[in-house]
């Protein structure tokens, strides 16, 4: 039972997301901040009702609601009749008859389909009261949350019983447990989900009888017959020992997962996530649904790789999303299931790009691809040469280097410029590719004809090269100063900057000589 | 021709329930819903299942008739008509919805302020709805069942027939009904439409469908609850229909129909341990605990006493069935008993076969 799309609205950093999701494997990139670990929270909560392993119901709290929203409405209120801040989160189901039961138009779509609905909106009978609130209350006081209600429905508009649920979820937050009371908890969440109800009822079984076993042995006995023999001070009635049954812990509270005879809290950080992982992909049933919080964090690289190939292998018969920030973990799971997470919720998808594009950047190993999916802006170039003079005109013209703004200037090899571009393209971001004119400009207008939009060179035929270009634009004296040369004539000159280029480059980047950069690197720069 | 779809009309203690259960088991394969109108028959039909099977299985729902609408057939696509809120559950309407809005001005005409839909209007509204999205609520409906089984359905009334008859007609769904029209002694509205075959008046309707070929009519007319004695004096409130014969020979001593003073009642209630019925509250239990007729439908008691009220005590004096205008609820009581039936009643009775309580000698 995958989830075909996710729907959210005012659930912490995401104001509005509606994301289509892989029936097997999905890998979430995008900036910091761009809500990527939030749209895991926001699949989990919807599938469970929970919230960090409660029911969501007695957990709300003001953060759950997006602070813009929330501040919005606070800020003009019931005055100007504004509605107040409803959270939603939808999963949609991938069309099947054994989910008529949550087939229905109850959604925000209004679309016959099945799927599931968690909202969190405000109960009516407290509608003058938070009138009140918003009117009373301080600049920047949170939501009154204790004025709102849950409700967990399926399209079809009933409430969700979870036994029907054809999808069990498992979060893997592979960041130091934050949970309430630590790994152990956590780990006996994912145990929990692993095993079948049969095998949970013999262990509650056998963890009830162990503690009443307990409570019968003699030892225990002469502890309480001790008790009752001393005169209490605190009560008439007689004191004894035993062990609560009334309370609901069971085993999962006492059961402490171990690795190589390490209690697992002690296990490095890597090792724990490690186990996790394995512990929920090994999960009994097929139809569960994954989420993993970057694999990569705490994880050697041999490690990882093996991780990954794992992840792999299980996305084939269940759906798993997982974040990432590794471009390795990317280019190995496959850029086809790339969703790029942008800005308020806004996203792209990598299935759409041409194949041999796709085959490009599957066996690329380096970070590049990362570059240019997580840049505001990227400029690409032909060579470490034409990087050090864009980040020099890029510091001249903003006193900053690129990447303090966001901008990424790329090094790539110039026959991958289209691939690149492809990339970029589909994901509307904003990047230009440099190249040099080879003394050929009509045939690389013709190279690039789908991609005029995307690129820029001069197209003096007479200056096909970056030193040539350079040349062009900057008095002998001044190119002498910054090389540290005495040439007398510019041919001189660009001898020596064809057989030094990287002397060449690294000169103009470290020189304090006012320049002069050809057109094609000015525009670039410029904002 | 066979149809998909049947209606088994069956005696009081025939032991319908036993095999709707027995059905449902049967095909482990099917997708089933089993409706029934009250929630006493519903946890029979949960309890039958798990003397059966130990548990009811997971291709097997069980749901209240107005849980079934609510659930299944309004709520999905409510939207097409009703966009406005969640429709929350039913308003129970004893008598008819009078509000004077048009059917076509749904919010006023279906819905309560708070809300609710008007329990009478719910399967009309399920009609609109169907017709409203070109038949997505029988196609959620085919995709959720391949049975429905309805019982006691001598309790639907009005627009249920209509439902009934698009579910037999025009979705892929097995229907089967299943019911005793003598024991209609509810009605999920009392509507004016279709009010020609409210309760023991269906069964023309029933006939009328099987002339079309829309689905089978069985009967089944033994019942393996009561003995023959009080077979006879329970058919002999249903003259037209056709007589019950009794599978259930077992002698216990105290079998048949009995008469028992008003002095006598104690000592009859220490020797026999009789279950006590009376009609409704009205009719005085000295304090004892008795039941409703209306609540012990579909149940099965060893042995029955029952606190006569005036139309028992006139049709054991007069002998004359006819006396009990509305049959029904005494139909009910009458064949709750599997051994002995017993009228606390002085005076003489002309009914043939009674025999007169004499308390054990001290």
């Amino acid at each position: 039972m995958p989830i075909e799309r996710v729907i959210v609205r005012n659930f912490k950093s995401l104001a509005s997301l509606d994301l289509p999701l892989h029936p097997h494997l999905n890998i979430l990139v995008g900036d910091n901040e761009r809500g990527k670990s939030t749209v895991l929270e926001a699949i989990h909560a919807a599938l469970t009702c929970q919230w960090r392993g409660r029911n969501l119901m007695y957990e709300l709290s003001p953060s759950m609601f997006n602070n813009n929203v929330v501040a919005e409405y606070l800020k003009s209120g019931c005055i100007a009749g504004g509605e107040p801040p409803t959270l939603l989160i939808e999963l949609y189901f991938t069309d099947d008859p054994a989910l008529a039961l949550f087939r229905g138009t109850h959604n925000s779509r209004n679309q016959d389909v099945a799927g599931v609905s968690l909202t969190i909106e405000l109960d009516d009978a407290y509608h003058q009261a938070l009138c009140d609130y918003t009117a009373a209350a301080p600049h920047g006081a949170g939501l009154p949350v204790e004025y709102f209600r849950t409700y967990w429905r399926s399209f079809a508009g009933n409430g969700v019983v979870p036994r029907t649920l054809p999808a069990k979820s498992s979060i893997i937050d592979t960041h130091a447990s934050k949970s309430l009371s630590g790994a152990d908890r956590y780990v006996a969440a994912i145990i929990e989900a692993a095993i079948t109800a049969e095998d949970r009822v013999g262990l509650a079984a056998a963890y009830r009888k162990m503690r009443d076993d307990f409570a019968a042995n003699p030892r225990v006995q002469v502890l309480n017959e001790h008790l009752k023999a001393s005169p209490s001070a605190i009560s008439e009635k007689s004191l004894t020992v035993g062990i609560d049954t009334a309370s609901r812990s069971g085993w999962e509270s006492v059961l402490s997962p171990y690795l190589d005879q390490i209690p697992f809290s002690q296990a490095s950080l890597g090792e724990q996530s490690a186990a996790k992982m394995r512990l929920a992909l090994r999960a009994q049933s097929a139809s569960q649904v994954v989420l993993i919080e970057e694999p990569e964090n705490h994880l050697s690289f041999a490690n990882m790789a093996r991780l990954i190939e794992n992840i792999a292998k299980e996305a084939v018969d269940r759906q798993v999303v997982i974040t990432t920030h590794s471009s390795f973990v990317l280019n190995k799971l496959g850029l086809d299931k790339l969703t790029m997470l942008g800005a308020n919720g806004k996203h792209m998808r990598l299935d759409n790009l041409p194949p041999d594009t796709l085959n490009y950047f599957l066996k690329l190993p380096g970070h590049d691809t990362l570059r240019l999916l997580l840049a505001r802006r990227a400029i690409l170039v032909e060579g470490p040469s034409d990087e050090l003079i864009v980040q020099r005109a890029y510091i001249d013209r903003h006193g900053r280097a690129p990447l303090a703004s966001g901008v990424d200037v790329i090094s790539v090899k110039s026959l991958a410029f289209k691939r690149f571009l492809d990339i970029a393209r589909l994901l509307s971001i904003d990047v230009i590719a440099l190249t040099d004119n080879d003394g050929r400009p009509e045939q690389l207008k013709e190279r690039y004809a789908e991609y005029l939009d995307y690129i820029d060179y001069d197209d003096d035929p007479a200056a096909p090269s970056l030193e040539q270009q350079i040349l062009k634009v900057n008095e002998l004296p001044v190119i002498n100063t910054v090389l540290g040369k005495t040439f007398a004539e510019k041919t001189a000159a660009l001898a020596y900057m064809k057989a030094h280029k990287t002397e060449t480059a690294l000169a103009i980047f470290a020189s304090t000589q006012a320049m002069t950069y050809p057109g094609y690197i000015a525009r670039a720069v410029e904002e | 021709m066979p149809s998909k779809n049947s209606v088994l009309m069956s005696a009081a203690g025939s032991g319908k329930t036993t095999h709707l259960v027995e059905q449902a088991l049967a095909h482990p394969s099917a997708r089933i819903a089993i409706l029934t109108y009250t929630v006493k028959n519903l946890a029979e039909l949960q309890a039958s299942f798990v003397r059966k099977a130990g548990h009811v299985p997971a291709n097997v729902t069980l749901l209240s008739w107005y849980e079934f609408l609510l659930q299944e057939c309004i709520r999905p696509y409510q939207r097409a008509i009703y966009p406005d809120r969640r429709i929350e559950g039913l308003h129970f309407v004893s008598g008819q919805t009078v509000n004077y809005a048009k059917r076509s001005d749904v919010a006023r005409y279906y819905v309560t302020p708070g809300s609710l839909i008007y329990s009478d209007r719910a399967c009309a509204f399920v009609l609109d709805c169907n017709k409203a999205t070109d038949g997505a609520v029988l196609d959620r409906l085919c995709a959720r069942f391949t049975d429905i089984y309805i019982d006691e359905v001598q309790d639907l009334a009005g627009h249920d027939w209509d439902f009934i008859a698009l579910l037999m007609e025009q979705s892929g769904i097995a229907i089967t009904l299943v019911g005793d029209t003598r024991q209609g002694t509810y009605a999920t509205h009392h509507s004016a439409k279709n009010k020609q075959f409210k309760n023991h008046r269906a069964s023309e309707l029933f006939a009328k469908w099987a002339a079309k070929g829309l689905c089978n009519v069985l009967h089944r007319n033994e019942s393996y609850r009561c003995p023959p004695s009080i077979c006879a004096l329970a058919d002999s409130l249903y003259p037209a229909m056709p007589a019950t014969l009794s599978k259930n020979d077992a002698i216990t001593g105290h079998d048949g129909l009995f008469i028992v003073a008003h002095r006598d009642i104690d000592a009859y209630v220490v020797e026999f341990s009789p279950t006590l019925l009376r009609y409704d509250r009205k009719t005085d239990s000295g304090g004892r605990l008795a039941q409703n007729f209306g609540a012990v439908k579909g149940l099965t008691f060893p042995r029955v006493l029952i606190l006569s009220n005036g139309v028992i005590k006139a049709f054991l004096k007069s002998g004359d069935p006819s006396t009990v205008a509305s049959p029904a609820k005494y139909y009910v009581a009458f064949t709750r008993a599997c051994h002995s039936l017993a009228f606390v009643y002085d005076g003489p009775c002309a009914l043939a076969n009674v025999v007169s309580y004499v308390p054990q000698a001290e």
